[in-house]
């Protein structure tokens, strides 16, 4: 009498629903899903502005100053004749180029400080959780700042004071997350298998922390797009050359009592694009950061 | 039937969203009776524990009746709810190291039910936390309730569990798989004292598990549970010699291949 | 006479905590394990047997002493690792979430750069522990904890390594799972010739896979000896413990 195969034994068939990577329902929620339709609306105006505006957007017309909205120019003109809804549009370009490339940098700086302070040996490792709390302490206006007064002011000065600054702020955040993932066991079975630590960290680590790294991108870019208008609009940011949100609040702030309108869309356009980062981010945290 | 006393569940049914988990589920724990109920994961046996205290969640629709002392809880409002729950009916849950709160001192953890239940005051409550810490046999017990959960090991965090499920004087103690994360010399220990309290105060169990060898010693009937019916009952001792129904023998089975069989290898 | 496997000398692990404090996980130690041999390390929770096992891995760095090999490499030597496989406890944990089940049990090929065909070899792997044939492309959550363990069993066994390590394979699973995978892993060891090094605190399991037996006491070696005389006469009191706790039926 032998004994069954129990290792053959049982074949219980499977749900047949797709095969899907946990965590990434397509639940944004309302406030997610508004979050992106604001995104995509900022994102395709900017991608319009390249091809097409209702005017070139640094043109001045010296006959149309502070036209009235409506008529040929829809949202009217600022104080030098040029067209408010050309400039909004072509402002919404530089909010994305700095929201896009100070969140790449601020990701990269993240995920290398981040991963450096959980996965190095124990000295490297508080030495560098020091760091990221010394340079969390540092504002990231003044920062940019900082970095304007040595450099002068520019978008790339922003770029970097927001890929720094924010950067420092997501590595904290994923230290925890590496840290966590390090003292799974799936890695522990992992370095039985004989994987190194680069091989680890690219198909265990960064993979388990990048869920938490989407939603801290969303907030960084809404962060971004707010520290660019008030970067510009201190003189620290765009030159006068570009369009930008925070640089047309300060040309129009001294006609806030006359023109109040003026004021109203930039920073209209900087609150929503803002708004429809974090909201982006928040759905992306309740869709699926943790179960 | 209504004046009977003890726990009476007759045709329990829940569904959730559409699913039928449980399909007429009989269940009695009379005073001082010690009763199981075994099944494999999914059987059924966690939710029905769940139910008997309305900790379903608010979806589940329920069916059947669940009587307390000839009252019925099913659908019963959340004031009657509350004076059986963690009163007169404690529970002690699978898992030590998540039941208990990490961020609070054990001796409030065990008589948190006490001062809810009974008003007692702060002074007699510490006295409180110090006796039922004796009697779940805690190390230096008047020092163990200034302690916090992470300073005990998981044997010792079950034992605080007991305790805080004790300190309402509850008459019925449901425990949903007590010992499976423990170790087996923890778990016997763990075994032994809920027999001996058992015997002390003269309190019934209603006791979850999935492995016989568990079950023998912690309680004397039992009920064998297979998505969502109760395919057998009977003494514990006749369910090991000589089960009935297919998923009984399969239980008896497993722990035959995996229990203690007198040290011959 | 058996060959030697493993040669621990004097090994200890202590553990540094914060402000200075230390907390000794293995007080010193000297074991050899024997090819051919499945052993069990036993003993109750917290006494140092998963610390020893990582030890004899070379998966964490010992404070004192040393492990080697039969033919005398380092236990810190990939090539130790290669002919090691291992199962944690809790399926749950131990498979990565974010990987399909195929690339999962592939991993220790990958790791140990063993060529052919890893896909292949990992469905044939999953076949073999009875797992559905569309196993591989699926994730770790769309399984039952009982083919989770078979899936952890695949990924231990895929690079055909002669030591399987299995660190309490069966408690966090249901009676009736365990005794499946336990006749699973008899199977498979004497299938495949396989050393078998056991952690457990259940003397039930232990009794029926194991020939030798090592009952580790907070950290201390307290007995070693046969199976047989461990588990019927046992000479120490943390022994008698773990024999008189084991769950019987009778």
């Amino acid at each position: 009498m032998s004994a069954p195969r129990l290792g053959r034994a049982r074949h219980p068939p499977l749900p047949r629903t797709a095969s899907r990577r946990p965590g990434r329902a397509a639940r944004l929620g309302v406030l997610g899903w508004t979050g992106a339709a604001l995104v995509t609306v900022v994102l395709l105006v900017a991608l319009v502005s390249l091809l097409w505006t209702p005017y070139p957007p640094q043109a001045a017309d010296p006959y149309a100053r502070w036209a009235a909205p409506g008529g040929s120019h829809l949202l009217g003109t600022d104080a030098s004749g040029r067209d408010v809804l050309s400039l909004l549009m072509a402002g919404a370009r530089t909010a994305l180029l700095v929201a896009v490339l100070g969140g790449a940098l601020a990701g990269l700086t993240g995920v290398l400080l981040g991963a450096v302070g959980a996965l190095t040996p124990h000295r490297v490792r508080t030495a560098t959780a020091v760091l990221i709390d010394v340079l969390l302490a540092f504002p990231t206006v003044l920062l940019a700042m900082l970095l304007a007064s040595v450099l002068g002011g520019s978008l790339g000065v922003v770029i970097g004071a927001v890929g720094l600054g924010f950067g420092v702020t997501i590595a904290r955040v994923l230290r925890g997350e590496f840290r966590t993932a390090a003292a799974s066991d799936y890695v522990l079975a992992a370095r039985a298998a004989g994987m190194g630590p680069v091989r680890i960290l690219r198909d265990h680590q960064l993979p388990a922390v990048s869920g938490v790294l989407i939603v801290q991108l969303s907030w960084t870019m809404a962060l971004a797009v707010l520290a660019e208008a008030g970067l510009s609009y201190l003189g620290y940011g765009a030159g006068p050359e570009v369009a930008s949100w925070g640089r047309m609040l300060a040309d129009m702030q001294s006609y806030l009592a006359v023109y109040p309108l003026t004021v109203l869309w930039p920073g209209l356009a900087v609150t929503l694009t803002g708004l429809g980062f974090t909201l982006l981010g928040d759905g992306l945290r309740d869709a699926g950061g943790r179960r | 039937m209504s004046g009977a006393t003890g726990l009476v569940v007759s045709g329990l049914t829940i569904g959730i969203n559409g699913e039928r988990l449980l399909d007429g589920v009989d269940v009695a724990v009379a005073e001082g009776q010690r009763v199981g109920l075994v099944g494999g994961s999914g059987s059924g046996k966690s939710l029905t524990l769940r139910a008997v205290l309305g900790l379903l969640p608010s979806h589940a629709a329920l069916g059947g009746s669940i009587r307390w002392d000839g009252v019925e809880l099913l659908g019963a409002p959340e004031r009657v709810l509350a004076r059986v729950r963690g009163g007169e009916i404690g529970i002690v849950l699978q898992d030590p190291a998540t039941a208990l709160d990490p961020l609070r001192r054990v001796g409030a953890q065990i008589t948190e039910g006490a001062r809810r239940h009974h008003r007692v005051g702060r002074a007699g409550a510490r006295a409180l936390a110090v006796r039922l810490a004796e009697e779940v046999g805690l190390p230096s017990p008047a020092d163990a309730v200034d302690r916090y959960p992470h300073e005990l090991s998981g044997g010792q965090r079950q034992r605080v569990q007991i305790a805080a499920a004790l300190s309402a004087e509850p008459r019925l103690l449901l425990a949903d798989e007590p010992t499976t994360a423990l170790d087996t010399v923890v778990q016997s220990q763990v075994l032994e004292l809920l027999a001996r309290l058992g015997r002390t105060r003269g309190l019934s169990t209603l006791f979850v598990t999935h492995d016989l060898a568990v079950l023998r010693r912690a309680a004397d009937s039992a009920s064998v549970l297979d998505a969502g019916r109760v395919v057998e009952h009977g003494p514990v001792e006749r369910l090991l010699t000589s089960p009935v129904s297919a998923t009984a023998r399969a239980l008896r089975d497993a722990a035959r291949l995996t229990s203690w069989d007198g040290g011959r290898p | 006479m058996t060959e030697e496997l493993l040669t621990a000398t004097e090994l200890s692990r202590v553990h540094h905590g914060r402000g200075g404090r230390q907390r000794v996980a293995l007080h010193p130690l000297s074991v050899a394990l024997r090819r051919g041999e499945s052993t069990a390390v036993v003993g109750g929770s917290g006494s140092g047997k998963s610390s020893l096992v990582r030890l004899l891995l070379g998966l964490d760095t010992p404070s004192t002493g040393t492990v080697t090999t039969g033919d005398g490499l380092p236990v810190t030597d990939r090539r130790w690792l290669r002919r090691t496989g291992v199962v944690l406890q809790d399926p749950a944990t131990s498979l990565d979430p974010r990987m399909r089940v195929g690339r999962i049990v592939a991993e220790p090929l990958r790791g140990f750069r063993i060529r052919g065909d890893h896909d292949a070899a990992a469905r044939s792997m999953l076949d073999r522990l009875g797992l559905p044939g569309d196993a591989a492309d699926r994730y770790p959550h769309e399984f039952s904890g009982g083919q989770r363990q078979r899936i952890a069993i695949a990924r231990a066994l895929v690079h055909e390594p002669e030591v399987l390590v299995a660190d309490e394979p069966l408690s966090a699973l249901d009676v009736t799972v365990r005794a499946r995978i336990l006749t699973l892993l008899r199977e498979l060891v004497a299938e495949r010739g396989l050393t078998l090094l056991l952690v457990s605190h259940d003397l039930g399991i232990v009794q029926r896979v194991s020939e030798r037996v090592l009952v580790l006491d907070d950290g201390r070696l307290v007995e070693d000896g046969t199976a047989q005389q461990v588990l019927s006469s046992p000479r120490s009191a943390a022994a008698r413990r773990l024999v008189d706790a084991a769950p019987r039926l009778g």
